[in-house]
């Protein structure tokens, strides 16, 4: 072989792709040229170094990204629809830790373009809180006096909707607020986002007075409590079951995006507080009756499920909802039957945060809070978000087990599969890489 | 992949946990951009649920889903050129640059006498090294060294003989071996200080 050969040579060389004979050819003139001894023996070097810095830094996708393909091929397949309430969820744990690990790093992190915007509204999310709590109980303690007879001493201070319903006094019907809660800026009140099947949206004087007997229903049982405001809808919307792939690949794409901007969102609510900034795909049970239902009066424990966003987050006062079309009401809850709990598997931490808080009305808490079927399939989804497929799939097998029946069966065992898939992956996965490393060899 | 085109989507799921982390570590060094990587990830699954109708079992499933991310990652690489030319004084905002200046990246901000760190710092070097390739050199680079190819499939998705394949690997070796001798006479320069200034 002379020079030139070896040069064109070097990388079946040191991939092992010579035959025998070439490759003895090779190395008798490697043993008597030391310019292509040095240049192969170089390149042989680098070529190890660089195998070992691939793997030295080789790491697993983020989680995400499954669920959102998965999703998407479910929902090409017309399958049943599930919210990607795991893709949301598991958002924040970008904010984390992955961007670090990602080789961003903090500074990195904090010139993305949504940060700074974001880190704003939620510190004014908080001084809304901090500052903004005496401004809205106070008057609204006052417009309770003013509006509503006192309630019966003996009245419990936690009372189911339909209690609360029978509280409610005639004189304080919907729409009703006395002048200076009407005069009241909009850019302070509660931007609720009204998604009532029958009467979508609600002056903003109007939600002005709805807090405004919410917290005086708290008031009157000597109970001051506030909400936290929920999370902004910013998340990813449950693709529908449709039958045409393209649109449905265009909604996954889309959901793709809203994932990205719950990203930042989870990032910032993560640095911000709870409560300040979160991700959801679903409306919150509260919205759910409130979609299916007539306008209604309606007890504080939904109020605080759908309390006032943060101001600077919403900067016009009546935004149009982001989560389910409201020309669709049923379509948010298509995987659900009838009778079953209506958060089954949409995530409310509005309303998680705003039980937490609550340490004042235990028993106030215990009764708003999730059934335990809702636990479980929170619970379950949880795991799965958070990529702890032993126990998640864990967590699904017993949802199987003692809910066959239900419609989530099929989403259950989709992720069920899943987690398998994640704790085993398939002999095949290592075989063209066995075989690879043989070839090299 | 002809199981999931009857509908078994426990076919597709299968498909994308045998195939993610690969196409996922490929595309992370092609683009350098974690978020935009995470993109053009779900992009190609995206294209395989959208194409499953289509797709005739002629092809090998890696060699056309791997295709799929080089074309994606060319795709990107074109726009960006087009859209932010690279610059030397290192603005930051080229994605192939890895949001760092140029001088960032060939001076090492600090060489740690520890092994485990020289290792990773070196690792950390090649990455930058190979991300700083021509983008034929590195596609090449990535799909053999990364989705572990043979050279015959990489020039089947790239469009090449398996000659220039070969070439341009060798190209890349040598580009990244000078890379790494400024990082090691860097390196050397660092320990001869330190060991200046103990003693």
């Amino acid at each position: 072989m002379t020079c030139a050969e070896i040069k064109d040579r070097t990388i079946d060389y040191l991939y092992g792709e010579l035959s025998a004979g070439e490759r003895a050819a090779f190395d008798q003139h490697l043993a008597g040229c030391d310019g292509c001894r040095a240049e192969v023996g170089g390149l042989q070097g680098t070529l190890h170094q660089a195998r070992a810095a691939v793997k030295m830094t080789d790491e697993a996708p983020p989680a995400r990204v499954r669920v959102a393909v998965l999703e998407a091929a479910r929902a090409a397949a017309g399958g049943a629809s599930v919210p990607v309430a795991a893709a949301a969820r598991a958002v924040p744990v970008r904010g984390r830790t992955e961007i670090k690990a990602e080789g961003g790093g903090f500074w990195e992190w904090l010139k993305r373009p949504w940060v700074f915007p974001l880190v704003g509204a939620g510190a004014a999310a908080v001084i809304f809180l901090v500052v903004g709590r005496d401004v809205v109980t106070n008057p609204a303690k006052d417009l309770a006096r003013t509006m509503a007879p006192e309630p019966p001493p003996a009245a419990p201070v936690a009372t189911a909707p339909a209690a609360q319903e029978e509280m409610k006094p005639e004189g304080a019907a919907e729409g009703e607020a006395p002048a200076d809660l009407k005069a009241r800026p909009a850019a302070s009140a509660p931007a609720r986002k009204g998604i009532a099947g029958g009467k979508r949206e609600q002056p903003v004087a109007n939600k002005v007075a709805n807090v405004g007997r919410a917290e005086a229903d708290s008031e009157r049982g000597d109970r001051r409590r506030f909400a936290p405001p929920p999370p902004p809808r910013v998340a990813v919307r449950a693709p529908a079951a449709h039958d045409k792939v393209d649109e449905l690949l265009d909604g996954a794409m889309r959901g793709a995006d809203r994932q990205k901007e719950g990203s930042g969102a989870g990032a910032v609510g993560h640095l911000g507080g709870p409560g300040s900034v979160a991700t959801r795909s679903q409306p919150a049970p509260a919205e759910k009756k409130q979609v299916a239902g007539v306008e209604r009066h309606r007890p504080p424990q939904e109020l605080a499920k759908s309390a006032p966003a943060p101001v600077a987050m919403e900067p016009r006062p009546a935004p149009a909802p982001a989560s389910p079309p409201p020309a669709r009401p049923s379509q948010g809850r298509a995987a659900y039957s009838e009778d079953e709990p209506l958060a089954a598997a949409a995530p409310a931490p509005a309303e998680e945060v705003a039980l937490s808080r609550d340490d004042r009305a235990p028993a106030k808490a215990k009764k708003a809070g999730p059934s335990p079927f809702e636990e479980q399939v929170r619970k379950a989804d949880r795991l799965f978000t958070d990529a702890h497929w032993g126990a998640a799939a864990a967590a699904y097998r017993e949802l199987l087990r003692q809910y066959p029946q239900n419609s989530l069966v099929a989403a259950w065992k989709g992720r069920l599969r899943a987690c398998e898939q994640a704790l085993a992956p398939p002999p095949a996965a290592a075989a063209p890489a066995a075989a690879s490393s043989k070839a090299r060899k | 992949m002809a199981a999931y085109q009857k509908g078994d989507l426990g076919a597709f799921a299968e498909l994308v946990a045998r195939h993610e982390r690969r196409l996922w570590n490929f595309l992370r060094r092609f683009v350098r951009n974690p978020a935009t990587a995470e993109d053009l990830l779900q992009e190609v699954f995206l294209r395989v649920v959208k194409s499953a109708p289509e797709w005739q079992p002629t092809a090998k499933v890696t060699t056309w889903l791997y295709t799929i991310a080089r074309n994606l990652c060319t795709d990107h690489a074109r726009r960006m050129v087009s859209r932010d030319a690279v610059s030397l004084d290192g603005s930051g905002r080229s994605e192939d640059s890895g949001a760092r200046p140029l001088m960032d990246r060939i001076a090492a901000p600090g060489l740690g006498t520890d092994r485990e760190a020289i290792g990773k710092e070196l690792a950390a070097r090649i990455d930058v090294a190979v991300a700083a390739l021509p983008v034929e050199q590195r596609e090449v680079f990535l799909m053999r060294e990364v989705m572990e190819m043979p050279f015959a499939e990489i020039a089947a998705a790239v469009g090449a003989s398996e000659p220039t394949v070969k070439s341009r690997m060798r190209y890349a070796l040598e580009r990244l071996r000078v890379a790494l001798e400024e990082f090691r006479d860097v390196a050397a320069g660092g320990a001869a200080e330190r060991a200046e200034q103990t003693s």
